[in-house]
């Protein structure tokens, strides 16, 4: 990173500043701070220089938190906005859910706030193109499969609404599922907690608060189907969640402990997260990338994707998903899904087989055979062909799911 | 007709004749010769013999002679040729009838032959009457002594009888009269005064006519019986009254005939006059009589029929017919069970029956649907003249509204019963006496006492488990001053052992101006009411901090977050400091050794330089200070919650309301600092009130908050313009005052009157029960004695004005 990362602190409590300034005295090498006391000072600041991450409190006279996000969501798409808040008002937070990325509470620790800023400048490195990281950083919701749309619209209005029933809806939308994440592991309402699991999430959250965001806050929005064919949309949603139970198995059957389990399949649902990002945000980037996948097949599908986007789907996914605070587990599975590395049996490696055993190009019928743009050294690393036929078993044990 | 002989030896003259007169029905025999004439007379007789004269055995006038002779009876008419005066005069001297002479005219003849046989007609009378008249004579005068024999007893019979008829008259009790067709009318067995008063020289002085006596208006009733008997065989008999002389009224009967004369005109009316005045009056009475006792019957309400012992219906009043919807007519001789009932035979219990076999009263009381009604029927024996029941007065009264009075009655007390044992109040009533006359099933069930064990006793001597030395006193006041008495918490126990609390109330039982003749006690249980309060009360408190809860936490949030980045500072800077005392030292060491190594110094200023010596220096104290003040806030916000809410303070203290105030506006800091700036104003004069810290405290939070949330809606983010809130005390007559004023936009006057009521919000659903200000009145008024009032002006702002009472015993001075 050739430049300081420029982060601005807004809060109406001067000692509140001074307190961070100081705290923050030693990363003056890193960052370019700038601190200021409400909401109108902020936007000013943001029209005379680039704002990487902008840090803000929640309740402030005149414009408060949630105005100035909004705003800056609007006009500074890029910047990660972050709320840091000691408020627990369950209706203001309702409203900060769209434009914030993360929220922490106060108070909160010098080595959470650094981390958290630091993480978000880290993606910041993975798109280069500033056209995709604006649109994905002005992202606020990810488009959900119509018909489980429907049906999470429908449980929640239903009579007798069950908490099981939505786990299990959004447990199989990678959309709900990343944004119900998004909302346990930010620490909106007051949960610091690393939750992987969407069902746990929902139980976190509760069934009061679920409904008020998905009637009041409208967090889940439906696939506007008409950019794309029903046959991509599906097929997409059956391949997130196969990978997703797939990874889970082969993680267990790994002997991985149960968060680690988890990650893997969260990793494995949203792996192809970006892919959604970019059908729903670029269908036209999107057709043309089909199209010329289809014209030239030996062109690997990487490689098109950063000719087209500047930025490869796994990158895009990582990328939002990190914005949105789920834990580094799933975000570095999502990143590294087509280009692995380490030797440990992780989240990532579960994902990256499920993909491979899913997708065909890796099989215990001839386990010699390794995909091209795969790395041979990575998968022996793994195990592989050893394990072959255990996780050719486990995959044989899944089942296209009917949507 | 008459036979006639004709005579004559010319036969063409007896052809003639006997044309002549068999044309006119005479029977015609005829003789050639006076000989065959002999024949003829001797065989026959003949009315009239025409006889010729000149015949040539015998001649006619020797005939005439033998015949008028030999049969006297027969008429003799001659006829001749000879007009000769001689004959003729010999023939009328033999005595024949008539002459004809020849030629024979038919006129002539006939009328001869009339004339003859109307002389023979004559003739043979007179012969007859002189041949009796001797005979007669001496018959008559034979008979006319007899005659005079007769007449004489006669006479003196008639005599006899004149006299007893006279009598008669005079004894007969009527009038007879003869009357006239002019209406005259003449008294045959008295006068006319004595029936009149009008004396005959009256009368004729008067031009008196009968009907100027009748009274005017029966005179046509008189002359139609006239027409009518005029129109039949004369008879009448027409009653009317008379006015006489003197003024009376006399009725009248008047019967009679009329008597017609040859020409149909009336010759004279025969009548009698009976004075049946009496008799008329004793009708009228009858009448008058019978027409009261009808009306009589059919005013009476009730439904009265006379039932014979077949239960026909003999009469029924009009009550009765109407109320069967049969008239009068249709109902008698119809069996009264067919017609009430609808039955074939009599119902169960009929009294009528009844009556009819004991000859007494009876009496039953029965629900009639087909006549709409309940009804007491009693039925009375009914006798002929002698002495044998022939039946009953059947009466039937309406009862029903009586019936249903009676029915609503029981019915209400029943209800009333239900309703005292139903009420969750205890229902207690005792007499002057102080006895227990009513005790319902909550107190049955409060005091586990069942109703025969209490009834009857004196209050005073019952085991109610209430505080007697409470209770007992104030029933004998309430029954001694006759007032209503309210008593709350009075201590009792329940049935579970374990202590509660009754409201109380006592009232007098007392009709207008008279003496109390008890008292009703009605109680509640209200043990719960009073635990439920105290959750409320504890509800609201709670409801209020966890309101500030939110606001609490940020307040406290912020300066942990500063205290804390300042901590890290300071540890950092510390770190840094040692690093540089460090380097400090070596410079220290080395002087203190003699010589400074150049290097030394140059780490000393680089580490120096490293540390930012110059920034931690400026900044750590400002740092050591700010986290003081940090600390110094958390405490103060604890400190001020504490105060706010203190808990467990049941009873009145002293309170100094500057200190209240402050820590109110501390711990609500976060609701109003966003909106408007504080301006206090608080007295140091202000004397200290007896109050309940805790909920006061409440009122001023509700107040501010109000205050805050009603700046909140004249103020948004883009004018950045803010509010003031506006809080003062000071002291006033016997109290203090605390005045709590926005710059909101005032209370809109329609709804100015309701704002303390409960429930009764303006603000959107969630936010705030609506019972913020209904319990800051309840507080302020009803536990303190104070008053809650509020100025306002639309556009401007509300100032809430709380006035308490130092001495809290003196309160009433501030109820508003």
């Amino acid at each position: 990173m050739d430049r300081k990362l420029s982060v601005l602190f807004v809060d109406d409590e001067p000692r509140i500043l001074q307190g961070l300034r100081r705290m923050l005295h030693t990363m003056r090498q890193q960052w370019d701070m700038a601190f200021v006391s409400g909401g109108r000072q902020a936007l000013e600041v943001f029209s005379q220089k680039a704002v990487d991450v902008v840090v803000t409190d929640m309740r402030m006279p005149g414009m408060n938190g949630v105005e100035l996000l909004s705003a800056v969501q609007e006009r500074y798409p890029k910047t990660v906005r972050i709320v840091l808040s000691g408020h627990s008002d369950k209706e203001l937070i309702l409203k900060a859910v769209s434009p914030t990325h993360q929220y922490l509470s106060k108070p909160c620790d010098a080595e959470q706030l650094i981390a958290t800023i630091t993480r978000s400048c880290n993606l910041n490195a993975l798109l280069t193109k500033d056209c995709v990281q604006r649109i994905v950083a002005r992202m606020d919701a990810l488009p959900s499969l119509p018909s489980l749309y429907a049906q999470i619209m429908d449980e929640v209005q239903s009579a007798d609404v069950s908490m099981q029933k939505i786990g299990h809806i959004v447990a199989r939308d990678p959309a709900m599922s990343a944004k119900i994440l998004q909302l346990v592991n930010s620490s909106f309402f007051g949960l610091p907690r690393r939750i992987a699991d969407p069902q746990h999430a929902v139980n976190l959250l509760g069934l009061e608060t679920i409904k008020a965001l998905v009637l009041t806050a409208e967090i889940f929005s439906a696939f506007d189907s008409r950019n794309l064919s029903d046959a991509f949309i599906e097929g997409l949603w059956q391949h997130s969640l196969r990978t997703g139970d797939l990874a889970a198995r082969i993680a267990k059957n790994e002997s991985l402990d149960k968060m680690a389990q988890d990650h893997s399949q969260m990793a494995g649902l949203l792996h192809d997260v970006g892919k959604l990002v970019l059908a729903a945000r670029l269908p036209d980037d999107c057709a043309a990338l089909a199209k010329r996948l289809a014209a030239r097949p030996d062109q690997g599908r990487i490689a098109v994707e950063q000719e087209i986007f500047g930025a490869t789907h796994a990158e895009v996914g990582a990328y939002l998903l990190g914005l949105w605070g789920l834990p580094d587990p799933i975000v570095e599975a999502v990143l590294h899904h087509h280009s692995p590395t380490g030797r440990d049996f992780d989240a990532l490696a579960a994902v990256c087989v499920a993909d491979m055993l899913i997708n065909g190009s890796l099989s215990a019928d001839d386990p010699a055979q390794v995909p091209a743009d795969a790395d041979a050294d990575y998968l022996s690393g793994l195990r592989w062909p050893e394990k072959a036929q255990a996780w050719q078993e486990l995959y044989a044990q899944t089942a296209e799911e009917k949507i | 007709m008459a036979s006639v002989l004709i005579v004559d030896d010319e036969k063409p003259v007896r052809q003639l004749l006997t044309s002549y007169l068999a044309d006119r029905g005479y029977t015609c025999v005829v003789a050639d010769s006076s000989a065959a004439a002999r024949d003829r007379l001797s065989a026959g007789s003949f009315e009239l013999v025409l006889c010729d004269i000149k015949m040539p055995d015998e001649s006619g006038l020797s005939l005439a002679e033998f015949i008028l002779d030999s049969f006297p009876g027969t008429a003799v008419v001659m006829m001749s040729g000879i007009d000769d005066l001689a004959v003729v005069e010999e023939a009328v001297q033999l005595g024949v009838y008539g002459y004809l002479v020849k030629p024979l005219e038919r006129n002539v003849v006939l009328i001869c032959v009339i004339n003859a046989l109307q002389r023979r007609q004559l003739e043979i009378a007179d012969r007859f009457h002189r041949k009796n008249l001797s005979a007669m004579v001496e018959a008559r005068t034979a008979e006319l002594k007899r005659s005079i024999q007769a007449l004489k007893k006669a006479q003196a019979e008639l005599q006899r009888s004149q006299e007893s008829y006279r009598a008669l008259m005079s004894n007969l009790p009527c009038a007879v009269y003869r009357g006239t067709a002019d209406w005259s009318l003449q008294i045959l067995n008295g006068s006319l005064e004595i029936l009149t008063g009008y004396s005959a020289a009256d009368i004729s002085r008067l031009g008196l006519k009968w009907p100027d006596l009748i009274v005017p208006e029966d005179l046509e009733a008189v002359k139609a019986a006239t027409r009518l008997a005029l129109a039949g065989d004369g008879t009448f008999v027409r009653q009317y009254r008379i006015r006489t002389h003197d003024g009376r009224i006399v009725w009248l009967e008047d019967r009679g005939r009329i008597v017609l004369d040859a020409d149909g005109r009336i010759a004279y009316i025969d009548g009698v006059f009976f004075d049946i005045s009496a008799q008329k009056e004793a009708e009228q009475k009858i009448t008058r009589a019978k027409r009261q006792w009808e009306t009589t019957f059919d005013a009476v309400p009730d439904l009265i029929a006379i039932i014979d012992e077949r239960h026909c219906i003999q009469q029924l009043n009009r009550a009765m017919a109407e109320r069967l919807g049969v008239c009068k007519q249709d109902a008698i001789g119809k069996q009264c069970f067919h017609l009430v009932h609808r039955t074939r035979q009599p119902i169960t219990g009929c009294p009528h029956a009844g009556t009819m076999k004991d000859n007494r009263e009876h009496s039953l009381e029965l629900t009639l649907p087909e006549l709409d009604g309940h009804f007491l029927v009693s039925t009375s024996p009914l006798s002929d003249a002698a002495g044998h029941q022939i039946g009953c007065v059947h009466v039937a009264r309406d009862i029903s509204t009586r019936h249903q009075a009676a029915e609503e009655l029981r019915h209400a007390h029943r209800e009333l019963a239900q309703l005292v044992n139903s009420i969750t109040s205890i229902l207690i009533e005792v007499d002057a006496a102080g006895r227990i006359v009513r005790w319902n099933q909550a107190a049955r069930e409060t005091f586990d006492l069942p109703e025969e064990k209490v009834k009857g006793q004196l209050l005073k001597d019952t085991a109610v488990p209430w505080s007697r030395e409470v209770v007992l006193p104030a029933v004998s006041a309430c029954c001694r001053q006759g007032r209503p008495t309210e008593l709350s918490d009075v201590g009792f126990t329940r049935t579970d052992g374990r202590d509660g609390f009754l409201s109380v109330s006592l009232n007098p039982i007392q009709e207008e101006g008279r003496k109390c003749q008890g008292v009703l006690i009605l109680a509640m249980d209200i043990t719960e009411q009073r635990i439920l309060e105290a959750q409320l009360s504890q509800a609201q408190k709670l409801e209020s901090i966890g309101q500030l809860a939110a606001g609490i936490a940020h307040e406290i949030n912020s300066p942990i977050q500063y205290v804390g980045d300042n901590l890290r500072f300071l540890r950092d800077a510390f770190t840094d400091m040692a690093r540089l005392q460090r380097a400090c030292d070596q410079v220290v060491r080395a002087a203190q050794s003699g010589t400074v190594p150049p290097e030394v110094v140059q780490t000393a200023a680089k580490t120096a330089a490293e540390v930012d010596i110059d920034y931690l220096c400026e900044e750590v104290p400002v740092a050591v200070r700010q986290s003081l003040e940090g600390v110094e806030q958390v405490s103060r916000i604890v400190r001020s919650m504490k105060e706010f809410s203190h808990p467990g303070q049941e009873e009145k203290t002293f309170v100094d309301l500057n200190r209240a105030l402050e820590s109110t506006v501390t711990v609500a800091r976060n609701e109003y600092k966003y909106v408007a700036d504080l301006e206090m104003d608080l007295s140091a004069e202000l004397p200290p009130v007896p109050c309940l810290p805790g909920e006061m405290n409440q009122v001023f939070l509700n107040l501010l908050i109000n205050a805050a949330h009603a700046i909140g809606e004249v103020v948004s983010p883009e004018n950045e313009h803010r509010g003031t809130i506006r809080i003062c005390t000071r002291p006033v007559d016997g109290g203090v005052e605390v005045r709590i004023g926005d710059t909101g936009p005032g209370i809109p006057e329609k709804i100015q009157n309701r704002i303390f009521d409960p429930f009764f919000t303006t603000k959107e659903v969630g936010r705030g029960t609506g019972q913020g200000l209904a319990i800051s009145h309840a507080v302020v008024v009803e536990k303190h004695g104070g008053s809650i009032t509020f100025e306002t002006t639309p556009g401007h702002g509300t100032t809430f004005i709380v006035r308490l009472p130092v001495d809290s015993k003196q309160g009433s001075h501030y109820g508003s």
